[in-house]
């Protein structure tokens, strides 16, 4: 036992003025009685057990001096010496990833580690300080260097593993950060050993405590559709993580409707791939949400990974027509821009003739290359190049050649575009009342954009033969920029799934007022969009499907789904390991003497305070109730 | 000293008894053991030289030829000595709050008050003395009244034990030895006192040699028996003025209840031993219930 403020011991010396009060208070009250004949006889007989008589008289004076020591102990702050993980500055590493969501240690892994942690508190001494950090998609820090056992405690209560990957480097770079300038940091890893294997160094010594005990996991580690010659096919694969061989059900739905169920066998450490040749609707939007599930495993400990989600992807984004007479750069340029599927017709061909599908799937974007615009102009955003001439929505004049550009309009189109050193001959003077001039000449404009009629309208009155901008850089860039203007296209810029608490990047598209994600347990999170810009939602805790509408001026449109999975083969592998990989260095679990010098101090003085708090109950008791009643009589 | 009319009526109607009977110069209305010129007759014996001619049997003698003396019962007076200690531990309890009808020496008083008027109108000769502090050395520690005769003398007697004042230190020995020493007609001698005395057993053997038949009341206050005191105490003597120190818990209390059971058994003991009666008077009782019941029934009075 040692103390922790011994100077506390000094108030000790208060026993003095105890002992002194206490021989002053001993001055005898007089008390008159008939006769002290029998009491003389009395004080005789006592005499033989004296010793005992003079202890009981200064029972109240030990009892008072026992209090004192009590509480002179207790401020000194003794504490004993313990085996403990947490002495010095500790920064605790909480996995709160989802494989600590398995429940092969009931309640469920994350309680485990939560109670082992708890344990710790109580041995925080008085100079040791406990970070405390919750490793999840992004590691956050709970509590820093904190010596207060409730603050710590009421941080890790609130705490809480998630469905998602651990960020391990960047936990551990945070943690080394914490454990800067402590002397005798520590870093303890409470994980159950999902970490990745090249992990950086960090400084200080590193624990780690291992959670868990079994690894028998069966998870659908992959579901996607593809779309093939004869359709739609659906892949999934199931990976057996355990260490014995599993039989499971797997079944898969459409739309919440039973499409099939397979049983799959898949022996330890496997992966079994299952495909389904999904049935063809009419439109792609037939069966938007595809959801499989594992049932009937004879041992599983994580229920996260037994569900999958996934969405069919309808159609490859914009469709395009490209009206032209023949024209290499934009060809080109417009094959190789992403989410654009394009189209190419002949100037003197009819419209309709060009449609690939179906009448009422009309195009997106067409684009007029030096054609003339037919009447009425297709329902679409256009781009025109070099219109040959007029119609209802602007004017077309004669031709002029002072094209040194005299002002650039600060506009989303130009964004990136390096337009100085573009050099154009000649060009048509074009004059739409709606539509703002981007880029203007001496002559007049060299690019105009605006909306007119519900549609979005790009003119470019050169054309592109006459002017070294296709040769330059800044051509894709304006062609990117032009196409992404006119069709915003779909809100959603991914494909395929997101892990769980991965944010989406959302981009309604002009003429949205506002953005909808409908989670999977159908609550709304709801956006307000102020203008063209890229939105993050990263409320993807929740596996699922979540829905995405914009909002616009003329209503609501379903602007596409996706799916967020558990798709984390490291998360699956549930199976404690053994050791840490951290650099060159190999952190062992603690096994009999893996970790020697680990003493915490376990403080007691609330027992201390206690006793004194129950003696000096005693200590009223014996002086005012005694077994006798205090009836003193009065002179 | 106030009796009530109903009260002295009762007392009148009773007789101090002596178990011995004692010598009486007058003539009393008392059966005596000793042999005398009573009407009542008790025994025969053999004539001897110098008997009374008188006392002969005449009618026995010529009879049988022998003498015979008649022995008649005398009919004796009593000498009753009524002896009060008035020492300073009498007056107690000296609290205010205390009971007034507990102080031991009004109650002892009243006590000799009441068996005095007992013996006056029994027509026995009393005599009264207080035990008080020796003025000197050679002072017998005595304040003595009598000897009376008659019923009409008990409220002198009462005038007398009433003027008793409590005042310093006795010694039992010394004043009982006195008293015994001076010569009175020995006889029935009740002694009410608290006993809280360094001594008692020379003082009461010389009243026995002297043929004293002796009652001894011992008069406590309930507050002796139990003490009402808690604490760290200075205990200091109102009589001698000797100073104890003692803590005051419930076991030595009980201590202290052991010792005075025992030191009253010690007492009680010692007059049995004599002959005596011992009787343990407590002041919280009622003193006519005392004398009309307790000492009938220890067949003090009949």
């Amino acid at each position: 036992m040692s103390l922790l403020t011994p100077l506390a011991l000094l108030l000790g010396l208060l026993a003095a003025p105890i002992i002194l009060l206490y021989m002053l208070r001993l001055r005898r009250r007089e008390t008159p009685v008939s006769s002290t004949l029998l009491w003389q006889k009395l004080l005789r007989d006592r005499e033989a057990n004296a010793p005992w008589q003079r202890l009981r008289r200064n029972l109240l004076l030990l009892l008072q001096l026992l209090i004192l020591a009590a509480l002179a102990l207790a401020l000194a702050r003794p504490f004993l010496p313990v085996p403990s993980v947490v002495s010095g500055s500790v920064v605790v590493l909480l996995d709160g990833s989802a494989s600590m969501l398995a429940t092969d240690v009931q309640p469920s892994r994350f309680d485990a580690a939560r109670a082992e942690v708890e344990g710790w508190i109580d041995d925080l001494g008085g100079d040791d300080a406990m970070t405390l950090i919750l490793v999840g998609r992004a590691p956050t820090v709970l509590v820093s260097a904190s010596n207060d056992p409730q603050a710590v405690r009421e941080a890790l209560a609130q705490a809480q593993a998630q469905a998602v990957s651990a960020d391990w480097p960047a936990a551990l770079a945070l943690a080394g950060g914490a454990a800067q300038g402590f002397q005798d940091a520590r870093i303890v890893v409470v994980s159950d050993g999902g970490l990745p294997g090249d992990l950086p160094a960090v400084p200080g010594e590193v624990l780690y405590v291992p959670i868990g005990q079994s690894g028998a996991n069966l998870a659908l580690s992959a579901l996607a559709t593809r779309s093939g010659v004869e359709g739609v096919q659906l892949l999934a694969a199931v990976t057996n993580n355990g260490a014995a061989s599993q039989d499971a059900l797997v079944s898969i739905y459409l739309d919440d409707v039973l499409f099939d169920a397979r049983r799959v066998s898949a022996p330890p450490g496997e992966r079994e791939n299952l495909i389904w040749q999904l049935p063809a609707g009419d439109s792609p939007s037939d069966f938007g949400a595809i959801r499989a599930e594992l049932s009937e495993q004879n041992e599983d400990h994580l229920a996260l990974d037994d569900r999958a989600w996934a969405v069919h992807e309808a159609g490859a984004g914009t469709r395009a027509l490209l009206v032209t007479p023949g024209n290499v750069f934009l060809e080109q340029v417009l094959g190789l821009l992403p989410g654009l599927m394009t189209f190419r017709a002949a100037p003197d061909a009819p419209v309709s003739e060009a449609t690939p599908v179906a009448d009422d799937a009309p195009y997106d974007l067409y684009v007029f290359d030096g054609a003339p615009l037919p009447d009425p102009p297709p329902p679409g955003d256009l781009l025109l190049i070099n219109p040959p001439s007029g119609g209802e929505l602007f004017s077309a004049g004669a031709v002029f050649s002072d094209t040194n550009v005299i002002r650039l309009a600060d506009s989303a189109l130009l964004q990136f575009v390096e337009w100085r050193g573009v050099n154009v001959r000649v060009a048509r003077e074009v004059s739409a009342p709606w539509a703002e001039p981007i880029v203007q000449a001496e002559g007049g404009p060299l690019l105009l954009a605006g909306e007119s009629g519900g549609r979005r309208v790009v003119i470019l009155t050169f054309d592109l033969h006459d002017s070294d901008l296709p040769l330059r850089i800044a051509f894709p860039v304006l062609m990117a920029n032009i196409t992404a203007w006119l069709s915003p296209g779909q809100a959603l810029e991914f494909t395929g799934s997101l892990r769980p608490g991965e944010p989406a990047a959302l981009s309604p598209g002009a003429g949205a007022g506002a953005i909808l994600v409908q989670k999977p347990d159908g609550e709304l999170w709801t956006a307000t969009v102020e203008e063209e810009q890229t939105i993050l939602f990263d409320e993807t805790g929740r596996q699922g499907v979540y829905t995405v509408t914009v909002r616009e001026s003329g209503g609501d449109r379903v602007a596409g789904r996706f799916a967020v999975n558990l798709f984390a083969p490291e998360e699956s592998a549930i199976a404690p390991a053994a050791t840490l990989q951290l650099g060159q260095r190999t952190v062992d679990a603690p096994g009999s003497e893996a970790t020697p010098g680990n003493v915490g101090r376990r403080e007691f003085w609330p027992w201390l305070a206690t006793l004194a708090l129950i003696v000096l109950i005693v200590e009223w008791w014996v002086h005012y109730r005694g077994p006798h009643l205090p009836r003193v009589s009065k002179r | 000293m106030v009796f009530d009319e109903p009260t002295l009526r009762k007392l009148e109607q009773l007789t101090l008894v002596a178990d011995q009977v004692r010598v009486g110069v007058m003539k009393g209305d008392r059966r005596s053991r000793k042999r005398g010129s009573s009407v009542e007759f008790a025994d025969y014996r053999n004539y001897v030289r110098g008997d009374d001619l008188r006392r002969l049997d005449w009618n026995v003698y010529a009879r049988l030829e022998r003498p015979f003396i008649k022995l008649l019962e005398e009919e004796e007076d009593l000498a009753v000595h009524l002896v009060v200690d008035a020492s300073a531990s009498m007056d107690w309890p000296k609290d205010e709050l205390a009971d007034p009808e507990t102080h031991k020496l009004t109650y002892a008083l009243r006590l000799a008050g009441a068996l005095g008027h007992v013996a006056l109108s029994g027509g026995d000769r009393l005599n009264a003395a207080l035990l008080i502090a020796r003025r000197h050395s050679s002072g017998d520690g005595l304040q003595s009244w009598g000897p009376v005769r008659g019923a009409q003398n008990s409220m002198r007697l009462f005038h007398f034990l009433e003027q008793a004042r409590p005042a310093g230190l006795t010694n039992l020995d010394v004043s009982l030895r006195n008293y015994a020493m001076r010569g009175g007609r020995p006889g029935l001698l009740f002694l009410l006192s608290d006993m809280l005395s360094a001594g008692y057993r020379d003082g009461l053997s010389a009243l026995q040699a002297r043929g004293y038949e002796f009652v001894l009341l011992h008069v406590l206050s309930p507050d002796e028996l139990d003490p009402p005191l808690a604490g760290d105490l200075k205990l200091v003597d109102v009589e001698s003025g000797a100073e104890a120190e003692i803590s005051l818990d419930a076991s030595t209390l009980d201590a202290y209840r052991r010792r005075l059971a025992e030191w009253q058994g010690e007492i009680a003991r010692f007059c049995s031993a004599r002959g005596a009666h011992y009787v343990p008077v407590v002041t919280g009782e009622p003193w006519e219930r005392l004398v009309l019941q307790t000492f009938r029934r220890r067949g003090i009075v009949t």
